[in-house]
């Protein structure tokens, strides 16, 4: 899991968080206003992506370091609608799990977002573009985007208790180590199995309804022919 | 190959679980208890430092009283989830059929 838990970073770590959260998560909003104004075809597009954040982020899954972990499922949603609704949709289910479920909390919301929802997801996007633009095969680029976008909300998660907390002896880069052995590790087969939980998704979305993926021009034209032929082989 | 990427992630679901089983039984002979989420282990290596958290859930809504509790909340965000996903890929895929098959 990648929250940390609440009162578990001190002043001025927390406001630091918060402060650098606000304005995406604003930012996000407005995107997603626009969204809903002018775009109301790919509102189907939005719900799957918010349905797979709230499952994948429910599911503990153990791991091979005899801890246990969730998927964050913020990829369909980071690669089609970009990470600033992202951090909405990550921010709805993070203020779920903090206010309820005792999973991060309010103080620490502002350092979960960072990760889960804007760092992660930002990765995830722009993995993606870059990947897309040089030619990648798109399933691939899928997988690498999704597998990135979880793994590095992780290595946020390690990062932003290594500032808080540097070690005695070695300082920032020593506690960061030591945080990335607990989260990242255990996250890399998670982070695998999400990936490929994408790949599939995106081919039913291909398959279901592709003019939604050309609408957010995930894909082009000529590049989603390809991937359809690719399909019916 | 229809199929190549389900059953590739099948296959990966196969081996994920089957890590875990052969971690299980080392870390049960070991006698530990394990499985537990890394936000307790780091909060744990925090706390190791001598580090008190200064607020908890508990402040200003709850924290789940119990493990069961939990789970019914957790299931329930997975339902909801569950629920959007399962509706509109419906209604995706029966509009793909009526456009196909008019009558």
């Amino acid at each position: 899991m990648m929250h940390i838990m609440e009162g578990f970073l001190p002043s001025p770590w927390w406001q630091i968080w918060w402060i650098l959260a606000l304005p995406c998560l604003i930012y996000g909003f407005y995107k997603l206003k626009k969204i809903m104004e002018t775009n109301r075809e790919v509102l189907p597009l939005l719900g799957v992506a918010a349905g797979f954040i709230f499952v994948l982020s429910a599911l503990k899954l153990p791991s091979v370091t005899g801890s246990c972990s969730h998927p964050t499922g913020t990829a369909l949603s980071a690669i089609t609608f970009g990470p600033w609704i992202t951090a909405v949709l990550g921010f709805i289910v993070l203020l779920f799990q903090a206010l309820f479920l005792a999973h991060g909390g309010l103080t620490t919301l502002g350092a979960n977002m960072v990760s889960m929802a804007i760092v992660g997801p930002f990765v995830g996007y722009y993995v993606y573009r870059g990947l897309n633009k040089v030619n990648v095969n798109f399933f691939l680029t899928v997988f690498i985007a999704a597998f990135l976008c979880d793994l590095m909300t992780y290595v946020v998660t390690a990062l932003e208790l290594a500032l808080a907390f540097p070690a005695v002896s070695g300082g920032l880069l020593a506690s960061f180590i030591a945080f990335l052995s607990v989260f990242a590790v255990t996250q890399v087969p998670i982070a695998i199995i999400e990936g490929l939980v994408f790949v599939v998704i995106f081919k039913y979305i291909i398959i279901l309804k592709p003019d939604l993926l050309l609408k957010m021009k995930v894909l082009t034209a000529d590049k989603m022919e390809k991937v359809k032929g690719g399909l019916e082989e | 190959m229809k199929y190549l990427f389900e059953i590739i992630t099948v296959i990966a679901l196969i081996v994920f679980t089957g890590v875990f089983l052969y971690t299980d039984t080392i870390i049960q002979a070991a006698g530990g208890e394990g499985w537990e989420g890394t936000d307790g282990v780091g909060s744990e290596m925090v706390e190791e430092l001598g580090y008190e958290p200064w607020i908890d859930n508990s402040d200003y809504t709850f924290t789940p009283p119990s493990g069961e509790i939990e789970s019914c909340l957790f299931a329930l965000q997975a339902v909801f989830g569950g629920l959007l996903i399962g509706w509109i890929f419906g209604s995706l895929a029966t509009e793909r059929r009526i456009k196909k098959n008019p009558n």
